[in-house]
C-alpha cells in the first residue's frame, strides 16, 4: 500500500510539475475558508468553485467552514493567515455592513484583505402569502398605508441584504411595517405561508420554489434588472420606486498584502473555476447573477457597498452594537 | 389509497435497483461510521460529500445522504451506550440508561434493543411518511411562534422527568441550561449577550463540547478517581443478547416512542430532537418502577431510541412537502436538491415523483442494512470495553478532543469541552443530572425566539399564548404534567436522597 502511495506520488509530482514549472504557485493544498456553517448557499457555492478549481490546478482545493458572528470568525482566520495565496475566503455582502454593524471586528474590511474576484449576485423578491389581499407592489404599499403598525415583514439577518431591502421599502414608501428577525429563511416560510407573517424579502435561492410552485405571490425583485430565473417578476423599480437595489452579493478575498503577481493569478483561477460551465450552470440555476471581474473592481465596489451602507443604516436607524 | 400504494411500489422498485442498493449501503455504513467517532457528525460529512453528489443521479444521491443521516443516529446511540458520549442531541437520552446497562455488564443487549427498536421505529415511519406525508405538512404549517413556545415549555416541564434525585437540583440545572444559552447573539438585535468579546461565544456554546464534556469527560474523571473501579464495565458481561424479558418489557415503550417521534418529527425546529426526551419522560411516567430508570432500564433505551428514529425519518416530511428543512443536515439535502435541478418544496412529489417515493422506499432497506451491519459489530464493540482502562480513557480523551476540534478547526472549543468536563465531575459529585441542563440548553433559544418572536407579531399581546388553540392545550399539558410530577415527589424525594450513596 505505502508503495502504492509513493508511486501515486510521484506520477503526480512528474505530471504536475511542468505545467507549472515558472510558477511557485500553487505548491501545496488551497484553503477557500467559508465563514458560515456547513450546508448554507455560502457554503455549497465555495464547494462548487473548489471541486472545479481543483480539477483545473490538480492541486486539492479544501472549504473549512469556520462560521461564527456574521462571518466575522471565518474572515478573521483568513486575514491571520499567511499571504501566499494558498488559503481564501469567501464572503458575502455581510463583509460591507459588517464594517458599520460590528465595528470592534478584528480586523479592517478594507485595509487587511486583498480583493479576489467578485463571484456574482443573488436578489431577493418581496414575496406575500395567497391570502394577502396585495397582488402587485403598488397594491401592497396601499394595503400597508390602510393598516398602518399591523404589518409584519421578516429577515434572517439583522443588516441583511433582506432586512435592508424592507427597511429601503419603508423609507421611499413612508408605510409602517414591523421588522421580525428569524433564524434563517426556513424559518420565515411557514410563518408567512400560513399568514402569521404578511410579507418578506425572500433570497431567489430559497425563495424560487415557493414563487414557481406558485404557493407565494412575488410582488417584485430587489434587483435593477429582471433575473433571467424569474423573467416574469417585474422588478421594485418598476412598480414605482427607481433604482430600488438590495441585492447580496458573493465573492472572494485574500489576506493583506498579497503581491499583485498572485492576486493576478488567483482572479484568473477563481475566475475560471466560477465561470466554467460546470460551476456557473449551477449557480445561475440557483439564482445566482455570476459576475467575475478583477481585483481592483472588486476592491472599488466593496468601498462603495460600505459607504453605501453607512449613510442607510444612519437614516433608516441600524444600530452598531 | 390505491394510488399511494402503486406509488409506493414504483419507489421500491427504484429503490431495489443495485446501484441504488449499493449507494444506500454505503450511506449506512459512513453514517454508523461518522455515529460512532465523536465529533464529526452528519452535518459535516454530508458538506464533505456533496460535491461527490454532484456526479450521481438525483435519487442515488439522495438515497446515499439519507443513509448518511439515519444511519449517523444508530451510530451515535452506540457511542452513548459504551463511552456515554451523546454523538447528536437526540442520543442523549439513550446515555442516561443506555451507559447505565454497559455498566452493569449489558451493553449488548443495549446496542441490540437499540438496534432493534430503531429498526421498528423506521419501518412504521417509512408507510407512515407514504400515507400521510401532503396532510401532515399542512398540520405542521399550524404550527407559528405561540405554538412553538408552549411546546418548548411543555418540554422543559418534561425535562424535570429525566433527572431522578430531587426536584429542585433538577430545577437548578435547567435555569443553569438556560442561562448558558442565552450566551451569543440576540436574535433581535444583533447585540452580542456575555461572550466576553471572545468571538467565537457570538454563536453561542457549541451542544458537542457541552454535551460531550458534562456526560463523557465528567464520566472518565469520576472513573479515575478511584483505582479500583478503573473499568468501564463494573460487573461481569453477562449476554450479548436481550433476554425474552427484555424484549416484553420493550414492547409498550416502542410503540409509543414510535408515535411520539412520528408525530414530533413533522415539526421543524426540534421537532424530532424533543421526541426522544419526550418519549424517555413518558415511559418514566408510566411505569410501575420508575426508580429502574437511570440506573439501566431497558425501557429507557428502547423508548428514545425508537422516538428518535422516527423522528428523524418524519423530518423529511417538511422538505419534501413544503420545502422546508427541519435541520442542517435535511438542509444540506435540500442544497443537494437544489443542486441537481430539482427545487424542494410542494412539486417533488408531482415533478419528480421517482425521487419521491424512491427516497421513502429505501429507507426501508436502510434500515434493514443498518441493523445488519449494527448486530454482527455488538460482539466486537462489546470486546472493546474489555480493553484495559489505563489504554481506554486516554484513547478516548484523544478522540473527543480531535472530534470536538474538528467541528468548528477551533481550539477554543476543545477549552469549552475541558470546562464542562470538570463541571461534568463536580455536578456528578453533587448528584445532579446533567441531562435536564443539555435538554434546557438546547431548547432555549428556541423557547427565548419563539416568545419574542410571537410577541412581536402578536404586538405586544401576551394573551396570544391562551388565544391560540394549540398553544392553549400544549400549556394546558404542561400545567398538568407539572402537578402529576410534585404531587408524588414530594412524598418521594425523601427517599431518593437516602438511595444515593
Amino acid at each position: 500500500m505505502r508503495k502504492l502511495i509513493a508511486i501515486a506520488m510521484f506520477v503526480a509530482a512528474t505530471v504536475s510539475q511542468p505545467a507549472h514549472a515558472a510558477d511557485p504557485w500553487p505548491t501545496k493544498p488551497i484553503r477557500i475558508i467559508v465563514p458560515f456553517a456547513p450546508g448554507g448557499t455560502t457554503d455549497i457555492m465555495g464547494r462548487l468553485i473548489a471541486n472545479t478549481m481543483g480539477k483545473n490546478l490538480s492541486q486539492p482545493v479544501l472549504v473549512e467552514n469556520r462560521a461564527g458572528s456574521g462571518g466575522i470568525v471565518g474572515t478573521d482566520a483568513m486575514v491571520r493567515s499567511p499571504s501566499d495565496g494558498h488559503t481564501v475566503a469567501l464572503v458575502i455582502s455581510s463583509h460591507a455592513t459588517n464594517a458599520v454593524l460590528q465595528p470592534n471586528a478584528p480586523y479592517d474590511p478594507i485595509k487587511d484583505v486583498t480583493p479576489v474576484t467578485l463571484i456574482g449576485f443573488a436578489p431577493n423578491i418581496l414575496v406575500v402569502p395567497l391570502s394577502s389581499p396585495a397582488n402587485t407592489l403598488q397594491e401592497f404599499i396601499a394595503y400597508a398605508k390602510a393598516n398602518p403598525g399591523t404589518i409584519h415583514y421578516g429577515s434572517p439577518a439583522y443588516g441583511g441584504s433582506q432586512h435592508i431591502g424592507g427597511e429601503t421599502l419603508k423609507l421611499e414608501t413612508g408605510i409602517s411595517i414591523e421588522h421580525v428577525l428569524y433564524r434563517g429563511s426556513s424559518q420565515i416560510f411557514p410563518d408567512l405561508l400560513a399568514g402569521r407573517l404578511q410579507t418578506f424579502f425572500a433570497n431567489i435561492v430559497s425563495g424560487y420554489p415557493y414563487i414557481e410552485g406558485k404557493k407565494v405571490k412575488a410582488l417584485g425583485i430587489s434587483s435593477i434588472k429582471r433575473s433571467a430565473r424569474l423573467p416574469d417578476v417585474p422588478t421594485i423599480a418598476e412598480g414605482g420606486l427607481a433604482g430600488f437595489n438590495a441585492v447580496d452579493w458573493y465573492g472572494i478575498l485574500a489576506p493583506p498584502k498579497l503581491s499583485p503577481e498572485l492576486t493576478k493569478r488567483l482572479t484568473e483561477e477563481f475566475a475560471r473555476a466560477i465561470n466554467a460551465p460546470e460551476t456557473a450552470d449551477k449557480l445561475r440555476e440557483s439564482g445566482v447573477d455570476v459576475t467575475t471581474g478583477t481585483s481592483e473592481e472588486f476592491g472599488t465596489f466593496m468601498k462603495d457597498e460600505i459607504v453605501k451602507f453607512k449613510e442607510l443604516a444612519q437614516k433608516v436607524n441600524l444600530k452598531a452594537e | 389509497m390505491f394510488d399511494v400504494f402503486g406509488h409506493f411500489v414504483d419507489g421500491l422498485l427504484i429503490a431495489a435497483t443495485p446501484m441504488n442498493l449499493l449507494y444506500c449501503l454505503i450511506g449506512a455504513l459512513i453514517g454508523t461510521l461518522i455515529g460512532v467517532l465523536p465529533g464529526l457528525g452528519p452535518v459535516a460529512t454530508v458538506a464533505m460529500l456533496l460535491p461527490i453528489t454532484f456526479y450521481l443521479p438525483p435519487v442515488s444521491a439522495l438515497i446515499m445522504l439519507a443513509g448518511i443521516y439515519y444511519g449517523a443516529q444508530y451510530g451515535g446511540s452506540t457511542t452513548a451506550i459504551l463511552v456515554n458520549i451523546p454523538g447528536e442531541n437526540s442520543s442523549v437520552v439513550t446515555c442516561l440508561d443506555g451507559h447505565q446497562m454497559a455498566r452493569n455488564g449489558r451493553a449488548g443487549p443495549a446496542l441490540a434493543i437499540a438496534a432493534l427498536s430503531s429498526l421498528i421505529a423506521g419501518f412504521f415511519a417509512t408507510f407512515y411518511i407514504a400515507l400521510f406525508a401532503p396532510p401532515l405538512a399542512e398540520l405542521a404549517l399550524l404550527f407559528g411562534p405561540a405554538e412553538y413556545f408552549s411546546l418548548m415549555v411543555l418540554g422543559l416541564i418534561a425535562a424535570i422527568v429525566l433527572a431522578q434525585g430531587s426536584i429542585i437540583s433538577a430545577l437548578g440545572m435547567i435555569v443553569l441550561g438556560l442561562f448558558l444559552s442565552a450566551i451569543g447573539t440576540d436574535v433581535n438585535t444583533g447585540t452580542q449577550r456575555m461572550t466576553l468579546g471572545i468571538p467565537e461565544l457570538s454563536d453561542g456554546i457549541g451542544f458537542v463540547p457541552l454535551a460531550m464534556g458534562l456526560f463523557a469527560i465528567g464520566d472518565i474523571i469520576r472513573n479515575l478517581e478511584h483505582p479500583a473501579h478503573r473499568v468501564v464495565v463494573a460487573g461481569k458481561i453477562q449476554n450479548v443478547w436481550p433476554t425474552r424479558d427484555d424484549f416484553r418489557r420493550c414492547v409498550g415503550p416502542v410503540t409509543r416512542g414510535t408515535v411520539l417521534g412520528s408525530m414530533l418529527g413533522i415539526l421543524p425546529g426540534g421537532g424530532a430532537m424533543l421526541s426522544s426526551f419526550a418519549a424517555y419522560a413518558l415511559e418514566k411516567k408510566l411505569s410501575k418502577e420508575p426508580d429502574r430508570f437511570g440506573r439501566g432500564a431497558v425501557e429507557g433505551v428502547a423508548a428514545p431510541e425508537s422516538a428518535n428514529n422516527a423522528g428523524a425519518q418524519t423530518s423529511f416530511i417538511p422538505l419534501l412537502t413544503l420545502g422546508i428543512p427541519a435541520n442542517p443536515v435535511i438542509a444540506l439535502m435540500a442544497g443537494a436538491m437544489m443542486i441537481h435541478g430539482i427545487q424542494p418544496g410542494p412539486d417533488v412529489m408531482t415533478k419528480n415523483p421517482d425521487l419521491f417515493w424512491g427516497l421513502i422506499a429505501s429507507m426501508l432497506f436502510g434500515n434493514i442494512m443498518l441493523v445488519v451491519i449494527n448486530l454482527p459489530l455488538i460482539q466486537f464493540w462489546v470486546m472493546l470495553l474489555k480493553v484495559p482502562y489505563r489504554l481506554f480513557y486516554p484513547a478516548l480523551l484523544v478522540f473527543c478532543c480531535i472530534g470536538v476540534y474538528t467541528l468548528n478547526n477551533s481550539v477554543f472549543e476543545v477549552a469549552l469541552l475541558i470546562g464542562f468536563g470538570l463541571l461534568g465531575y463536580a455536578f456528578l459529585k453533587l448528584g445532579c443530572e446533567p441531562a435536564p441542563l443539555v435538554l434546557a440548553f438546547v431548547l432555549g433559544p428556541l423557547m427565548e425566539e419563539n416568545l419574542r418572536r410571537a410577541l412581536l407579531l402578536s404586538r405586544g399581546d401576551a394573551l396570544v399564548f391562551i388565544r391560540e388553540p394549540i398553544s392553549l392545550a400544549l400549556l394546558l399539558l404542561a400545567i398538568a404534567l407539572l402537578l402529576l410530577i410534585l404531587l408524588p415527589s414530594f412524598r418521594h424525594a425523601r427517599g431518593a436522597t437516602f438511595q444515593q450513596d
